[in-house]
């Protein structure tokens, strides 16, 4: 008789916390190549939005693969930076997804997607107030509720800041971590890029974040342009990661210590040995920083 | 007024379509069964959080050059390629003149 | 105030008015404010026309990037996404189409969409093995009239006064190079479904389509199979259900209950 297919039955080597190594985004081009040749990396992320359809190969295949992967899943949607609150059939949407994958992560990010029922594909900053910071963290609670257990937020990439921002950026997400239990996903790209965009320095960025809140760093390329002449970097995760960036990697290694790192790549996706070229050259970093035996794991 | 497929019209279609597909399904489904690889999976609409301001500026404000042009379709692949889409509508295709 | 913020930017990416939005921003050094905002509703317009372009492969190379952007654009302004799944957005284009001054007139444009539209449906549709032609065989033949069949969920038919699906397979992205095609041609029925992994689409009779929408109404097969006939006089039943049943159109199917005679 017909019947849906059963959810993937996930091996106990690939449960657990995501390990301390570094890992890459699946991306579709490399979908084929992933459930042909099992290549050799640590873990995935995917984007959790894109596996949310009852049905149909992509999340075959991404029942597939996980079987063989630790999986983190990366929302890009769920806007825990909405004054409106969460979205309630999303968050079940969602949910039903991390029921049948079991990912070994979930993240969001810091920023907002819908106003008034409208969903703007984009991470759109908040101002930084004690009013967003209480918006936040009753969302990022209403979302740990729901999924039963803690998420890590990551730091946007930003290209303004609010006339009526009050809290160092670094600040806003430690309380929120404080108040709501989750951790950090420290994007280190978008670090670098919102340092230079809105004028911050990033090494007290990285002093001001708790070594022991971070649970993951995130990797990627971005792109310098010039508008109105004006120089701007653009988070567009479509190159290599940058020098200062991964200077600052470096850095952020010596101080939060080894965690789970992912290189990220969205735009003008290269073939797959780029992106796994990109991680030796994280986990290489990480290694020297911090060799094996102290490396930590996230719960 | 309807006409009427017979009960036994119906029966006998069926009974002979499924005594064919079951002549021909084995090698049908297997070739429809596959593998779950690509399918389409890069072909549609997905999400993800790089920022695509990168190589474009100013798409709120940006006026493309054909106000006021019909969005016209094209018939050949010649005339598509010479004309970079700017060929003549369709023959009858446009009610508003039709009519 | 967080909340008029929030609807403040949505406004001024959406519908243009921007100015709540700029004023909220620091005049720091370097990019003005208004640029910076600007990095924020091109990311947003861009991105959304990007997904509407991969649902709509063949539209937007029969027409050229530049003017489906433009009326691509007019859309998210109008229609924007109101959940954050990109693989649904864009149901609304072909009734869009339909309407929007520029597209307006090219009649056949919205059918196409709606052919476009059937296909990324089937692309994220439940999946469910088509029916086992053995099973049928276990019904008795003289009950084959009372059963109604499911139609598998990835399954679409549509309706159209032009040659859809000829323009369509004209158009379709994987072809290296567009061919000819004429949408005056025929009209065509097109039936859209994805029993497995590969989306198929197919012309069918105007019978058969009949048929179809009979079937996904719950009509038993000989009740469907009247209508059909009544579409199309000369329908080859056996032919179409065959068709249906190697394609992989059902995905289930039920008898109607004999009515229990009084004692």
């Amino acid at each position: 008789m017909t019947h849906p297919p059963l959810p993937p039955r996930i091996d106990a080597a690939v449960r657990g916390p995501v390990p301390a190594q570094a890992g890459i985004g699946l991306r579709f081009p490399h979908v084929a190549e992933f459930l042909d040749r099992r290549p050799d990396i640590a873990w995935l992320e995917v984007h959790s939005e894109n596996y949310l359809s009852p049905g149909g190969p992509r999340v075959r295949s991404l029942d597939a693969i996980r079987v063989n992967y630790p999986i983190s899943c990366h929302g890009v949607g769920l806007s825990l930076g909405s004054a409106d609150g969460l979205d309630e059939a999303h968050l079940v949407r969602l949910k039903a997804l991390f029921d049948r994958i079991e990912p070994n992560l979930i993240s969001e990010h810091v920023s907002w997607s819908v106003a008034g029922g409208v969903y703007l594909n984009d991470l759109l900053p908040l101002p930084y107030t004690e009013e967003a910071l209480a918006v936040l963290c009753r969302n990022i609670e209403r979302a740990q509720a729901c999924f039963g257990r803690p998420i890590l937020i990551e730091n946007p990439s930003t290209y303004l800041r609010f006339a009526q921002s009050t809290i160092p950026e670094w600040e806003f997400l430690s309380e929120a971590v404080r108040r709501t239990g989750c951790k950090l996903l420290l994007d280190v790209n978008n670090i670098h890029v919102s340092a230079h965009n809105v004028g911050f320095d990033p090494a007290r960025y990285l002093a001001g974040v708790a070594p022991a809140d971070v649970g993951e760093i995130h990797l990627a390329g971005h792109l310098r342009k010039e508008i109105d002449g004006q120089p701007i970097l653009i988070d567009d995760h479509g190159s290599r990661v940058a020098p200062p960036v991964w200077q600052l990697y470096e850095r952020a290694l010596a101080r939060v210590g080894r965690v789970p790192t992912l290189i990220e790549w969205d735009t003008d996706v290269p073939e797959l040995a780029v992106l796994l070229d990109e991680a030796a050259l994280a986990q290489a970093r990480m290694k020297i920083n911090w060799p094996d035996a102290e490396a930590i794991h996230v719960a | 007024m309807d006409r009427k497929f017979s009960t036994l019209g119906v029966a006998a279609a069926l009974a002979g379509a499924v005594a064919m597909s079951v002549l021909i399904s084995t090698d049908a489904f297997a070739q429809a069964k596959g593998n779950v690889k690509c399918y389409g999976i890069s072909a549609a609409g997905k999400n993800d959080c790089a920022n695509a301001a990168g190589k474009h500026s100013c798409a709120g404000q940006t006026k493309v050059a054909f106000d006021g042009e019909d969005w016209k379709g094209v018939a050949s692949a010649d005339a598509c390629k010479q004309a970079k889409g700017k060929t003549e509508p369709f023959k009858g295709m446009n009610p508003d003149v039709k009519s | 105030m967080l909340r008029e913020l929030q609807q403040a930017f949505a406004q001024g990416v959406l519908a243009g008015d921007d100015r709540a939005a700029v004023a909220a921003i620091a005049a720091d050094a370097g990019l003005s404010p208004t640029a910076r905002f600007d990095i924020h509703r091109t990311n947003t317009i861009v991105s959304l026309i990007a997904v509407l372009q991969a649902a709509y492969p063949a539209i937007c190379r029969l027409v050229g990037e530049d003017k489906f952007n433009f009326v691509a654009r007019a859309y998210v302004r109008a229609h924007p996404p109101k959940v954050p799944q990109l693989a649904s957005y864009g149901w609304r284009f072909a009734n869009f189409l339909a309407t929007f001054p520029q597209s307006r007139s090219i009649a056949y444009m919205p059918d196409l969409a709606r052919l476009e539209w059937a296909r990324n449906k089937a692309l994220f549709a439940s999946d469910l093995d088509p029916i086992d032609v053995a099973a049928l065989q276990t019904v008795p033949a003289d009950r084959y009239g009372a059963l109604a069949f499911a139609l598998h969920p990835s399954v679409s038919a549509i309706a159209s006064r032009y040659a859809i699906h000829q323009i369509w397979d004209a158009y379709r992205p994987d072809r290296a190079e567009p061919l000819a095609a004429d949408p005056e041609a025929a009209a065509e029925h097109v039936l859209v479904l994805r029993p497995r992994f590969a989306i198929e689409s197919v012309v069918i009779s105007p019978g058969d389509f009949t048929l179809l929408l009979a079937l996904k109404a719950g009509a038993t097969l000989e009740t469907a199979a009247s209508a059909a006939v009544t579409t199309e006089p000369s329908l080859d039943l056996q032919a179409a259900l065959l068709g249906h049943l190697t394609r992989g159109t059902f995905a289930g199917f039920s008898i109607a209950q004999p009515e229990e005679t009084q004692p």
